[in-house]
């Protein structure tokens, strides 16, 4: 999902600058001051009030740092004292905040001023479960009868009747966003694939993830060997050379810097392996891709009967650190992504220690006054990746497979996650007749990822350029 | 990072009028964020700070100047 520009979004980047700055500076104390320097007194409150402003901004600041205000038993504790105790993603990959979850009301259609009470009345006319009356001129939906199914909005001639979504619940493509008997949002973890969807959705910005740079930063002032591995994606990230984008991330402190494309070309050639296996059988139900960690997630829990056919191939993060622990077996890995889905598939692996994702990577920038366009180039390694840097595009994979088979890949790619696009994928992979299916959970692969820095269309020009 | 991704941009929304009488500088950061607690994304226009800055704003606030050296 392309990141939205938006003050919610804004404010969670700002938020993480300035935390990171402090703890850069060995500053926790000041961690305490955030709240009131983004929203100090005389400042137009977003809330009720600027200190329901500060107290939200407050939990979202301990949710970075991997603590739930669900949790929290002393109200007085500072937020210096969990800056100086950062738990990572080791109890959340994404925190919903009660405080800041405004109890949007039910998905509803809504009949506005714009109704003229005409006498063709088409809304009610057509409306399939009569729910709608006309009090004082105008159109009247009753809830109690009324199916959402849209039909009055379609026919109204002004437009006059439009939808109002909760707009967490409406994005999510796996129903895992509910709300609960108290009125605020609920994430089942058991059902959400962390596609992110939510927390670019939501006008509030309740929804905020947790964030492990604060834990690699303790292990960069410890002896320990830290070395970074970057997704192909950066390359649209920011408007420079990969070079330069290196050099940058070397100089938060990261002793080595790999590029995830060499592991994505070891992928591309197990895969095509699989693949040729598969394509001696007479009839097969096709191979699918196994690098997108949220679609990986999806059909664990939603399409069980479909695990069998995902590849088993690791995905190019896991053979990049696999290749970097062969020859470094103490450092710490620490992949950096566009995905939020990433620090699970992290987590659950024994190579990668560590997963941040490119807002994090823009906010240490910033807070380390690391100006990317006037970093000196550094060389790349000797051999470039480039089939592996395909990956970061939907259709990348296949073409990579494709390269490596030498010849053109019966396939069928699903570019983005909804129930339309997973329902006609279910029906080609009834038909027996596709050999590969490239599955991206966002729109335009990882260069549309949810944690990215600029929308899929600007990456893509800046790649081109 | 924090709301100016447009911003580069600026060069191709210039009116004709007023495209000759501006000069445009890249600097992605000019470290006002760390500084003050005016909200980014920040431009600066012949010293002046805009915080908060989109091109509608900008393109108004060169509108209101120009106008004022015609005067």
């Amino acid at each position: 999902m392309t990141p939205n520009k938006n003050n919610a979004s804004i404010i969670r980047k700002d938020l993480l600058f300035r935390l990171y700055w402090q703890l850069l500076n060995d500053d926790t104390a000041n961690v305490d001051r955030i709240p009131l320097i983004i929203k100090p007194r005389g400042r137009d409150p977003w809330r009720c009030c600027v200190y329901k402003d500060r107290a939200v901004l407050k939990y979202k600041i301990m949710s970075i740092l991997g603590y739930s205000e669900a949790n929290e038993t002393d109200e007085l504790t500072p937020l210096g004292w969990y800056a100086k105790h950062p738990k990572g993603t080791s109890s959340f990959y994404l925190n919903l905040i009660e405080e800041a979850c405004s109890n949007c009301p039910p998905p509803c259609y809504v009949v506005t001023n714009l109704c003229r009470g005409c006498e063709a009345r088409p809304c009610q006319v057509n409306c399939p479960k009569d729910a709608i009356r006309f009090q004082n001129g105008q159109a009247v939906i009753n809830p109690e009868n009324c199916i959402n199914c849209g039909k009055c909005m379609r026919e109204c001639p002004y437009n006059a009747i439009h939808f109002q979504p909760r707009p967490c619940e409406d994005v999510c493509p796996v129903d895992a966003i509910y709300q609960n008997s108290k009125g605020y949002e609920k994430i089942d973890m058991e059902k959400c694939i962390l596609c992110g969807r939510c927390l670019q959705s939501c006008p509030f910005g309740a929804v905020i993830p947790s964030s492990d740079f604060p834990l690699v930063l303790e292990d960069m002032k410890s002896e320990t060997p830290v070395v970074a591995i970057v997704a192909p994606a950066v390359a649209g990230q920011f408007r420079t050379s990969l070079e330069k984008i290196y050099a940058a991330i070397r100089n938060i402190g990261f002793d080595e810097v790999y590029e995830v494309a060499e592991g994505a070309e070891k992928t591309a050639s197990l895969e095509s392996a699989e693949l040729l296996n598969l394509k001696e059988q007479n009839e097969h139900p096709g191979l699918m891709s196994s690098c997108c960690p949220a679609w990986v997630n999806f059909v664990k829990d939603n399409k069980p009967e479909w695990v069998a056919n995902v590849s088993e191939t690791p995905s190019p993060m896991v053979l990049t650190a696999q290749s970097v622990k062969e020859k470094n077996p103490n450092a710490k890995v620490v992949f950096i992504g566009p995905c939020l889905a990433k620090k699970e598939e992290a987590h659950s692996s024994s190579e990668v220690d560590y997963a941040i994702t490119f807002e994090e990577l823009g906010a240490v920038f910033v807070a380390a006054d690391i100006e990317v366009a006037n970093q000196e180039a550094n060389s790349m390694g000797e051999k470039t990746p480039e089939i592996g840097r395909e990956f970061s595009a939907s259709g990348g994979v296949t073409h990579a497979l494709e390269t490596v088979v030498g010849q053109k890949i019966d396939s069928y790619i699903v570019n983005g996650i909804d129930k339309i696009s997973i329902r006609q994928m279910a029906k080609a992979v009834k038909d027996k007749r596709t050999d590969f299916f490239e599955v991206m959970c966002c729109h335009e692969g990882c260069l549309g990822g949810s944690q990215n820095l600029t929308s899929a269309n600007e990456a893509k020009r800046i790649i081109k350029n | 990072m924090l709301g100016g991704a447009e911003l580069p941009s600026l060069e191709q929304h210039l009116p004709d009028n007023i495209k000759n009488q501006v000069e445009i500088k890249g600097s992605p950061c000019i470290y006002h964020c760390k500084n003050t607690d005016m909200r980014p994304p920040f431009v600066e226009i012949n010293g002046e700070m805009i915080e908060q800055a989109s091109i509608t704003k900008i393109l108004e606030y060169l509108e209101k100047l120009t106008t004022n050296d015609t005067k």
